[in-house]
């Protein structure tokens, strides 16, 4: 039985010419836009809601006793699980963003509780006796304690949302993403085109990581900076 | 209004941190309280503080506003001298009133510098500096002056008894000639 083997083996040339090709079609840009701006915005949901929600845990304890069922579920369900069951809900358009918020949160809000837990005692006994008031120790007691949590959370948590979001759209077969594309070269034996994509998914990830992790450290630098 | 501790015990399980312990401070009254390590002074403080409950007896005539220096620093480290006053105390004080204390203690070039950049005597005088500005009716400082040169510590004693007069003081401190200094009564634990 003769078989193409091109259509299992690509060589790195081939993967980096293809990836120039894919570049300079207007279709990559618009596809790349539809996915990162999906992904990065369940990113960031979750982003904000887990640290709110992690703050007011670690001051309200009956909110964590409240949230963990929700929180452990979201641990530990299958993403794929996720995937399907969110597909009755929500349009394949957009679940990226919902399966990136979901896999997000409880990284972040977990993080920003066990920080919260840890902040010095001291620190907080000196707050309680000059009446510091609550919004004041957070700015100034938890959040510079808060700082080393959420930055391994989000490390971890932004390579997390770019491969759940992107395993969302593949299975939803979400049209015009990343994900479709992925579908494809699947479907065509496009090696070339999947390996390409891939190498784009790692470039966008590490690149929106590196951006997003700096923007925070320069917000925390001008915060302590005072 | 005299404070007034009458049998002030506590305990952590089998522990004794504070055998039964009576004492009565007038109002605005300076007073030291010396002892060997262990024998319950910073408990005693910790319960004047409410950081504790105690397990026994009962504190009488304690002021609404108490202002203290802890035997940390309990600075928060990222951030300025200046910032460490003010976030502490809010509007109760001033950037200008709280900057003008910090001269007083000898950190006039280092107000904006992190607190952890300064030496352990300066990060003592910011803490030193938090309390004095803060308006209470009783001033309670552990070992205050631990870790300051002979000359700082002078300088600083005095800020101490001028920014407390009138007001109440207790100071648990190891060091007889440091009490003898400050005057007032001396307790001994």
């Amino acid at each position: 039985m003769a078989l193409d083997l091109h259509l299992l083996l690509v060589t790195p040339l081939e993967v980096v010419g293809r990836l120039f090709t894919l570049v300079g079609e207007s279709d990559f840009w618009r596809t790349l836009l539809f996915s990162f701006s999906r992904i990065v915005l369940g990113f960031l949901l979750a982003f904000l809601l887990g640290c709110l929600l992690g703050v007011l845990s670690g001051k309200w304890p009956w909110l964590e006793t409240l949230l963990w069922p929700y929180v452990i579920t979201i641990k530990t369900v299958p993403v794929a699980s996720f995937i399907i069951i969110s597909l009755i809900f929500f349009s394949a358009r957009q679940l990226s963003t919902f399966i990136s918020f979901l896999m997000v949160f409880p990284v972040i809000y977990s993080n920003v509780l066990e920080g919260i837990r840890s902040t010095d005692r001291d620190l907080l006994e000196m707050a309680q006796v000059f009446r510091v008031p609550w919004l004041r120790r957070l700015g100034y007691i938890y959040l510079p304690h808060l700082k080393p949590f959420l930055f391994s959370a989000c490390s971890v948590a932004l390579g997390m949302s770019w491969k759940s979001g992107v395993a969302a759209e593949v299975i939803g077969v979400a049209s015009g993403s990343i994900g479709e594309k992925l579908y494809e070269s699947k479907i065509y034996f496009l090696t070339e085109d999947l390996l390409s994509w891939t190498v784009v998914i790692v470039l966008v990830s590490v690149v929106f990581e590196k951006l997003f992790l700096r923007l925070m450290k320069a917000a925390f630098d001008g915060w302590e900076g005072r | 209004m005299a404070i007034i501790l009458e049998n002030l015990t506590k305990s952590y399980g089998e522990t004794l941190a504070l055998p039964p312990f009576s004492l009565r401070v007038e109002e605005g009254e300076k007073l030291c309280l010396l002892g060997p390590s262990g024998c319950g002074k910073t408990t005693l403080l910790r319960l004047l503080l409410g950081l504790e409950a105690p397990t026994g007896g009962r504190v009488l005539g304690l002021p609404d506003r108490i202002s203290a220096v802890f035997q940390e620093d309990r600075l928060c480290p990222a951030f300025s001298a200046l910032t460490n006053v003010t976030l502490a105390l809010g509007r109760q004080v001033t950037k200008e009133q709280a900057a003008r204390m910090l001269r007083e203690l000898g950190l006039g070039e280092d107000l904006n510098k992190p607190v952890r950049e300064l030496s352990g005597g300066m990060q003592r005088r910011v803490a030193i500096a938090r309390s004095l500005l803060c308006p209470a009716e009783l001033y309670v400082m552990d070992e205050p002056f631990k870790g300051l040169d002979e000359d700082t510590r002078r300088q600083v004693m005095d800020a101490v008894l001028a920014r407390t007069e009138g007001k109440t003081l207790l100071v648990v401190t190891h060091d007889p000639e440091e009490a003898a200094y400050l005057g007032g009564r001396i307790v001994r634990m």
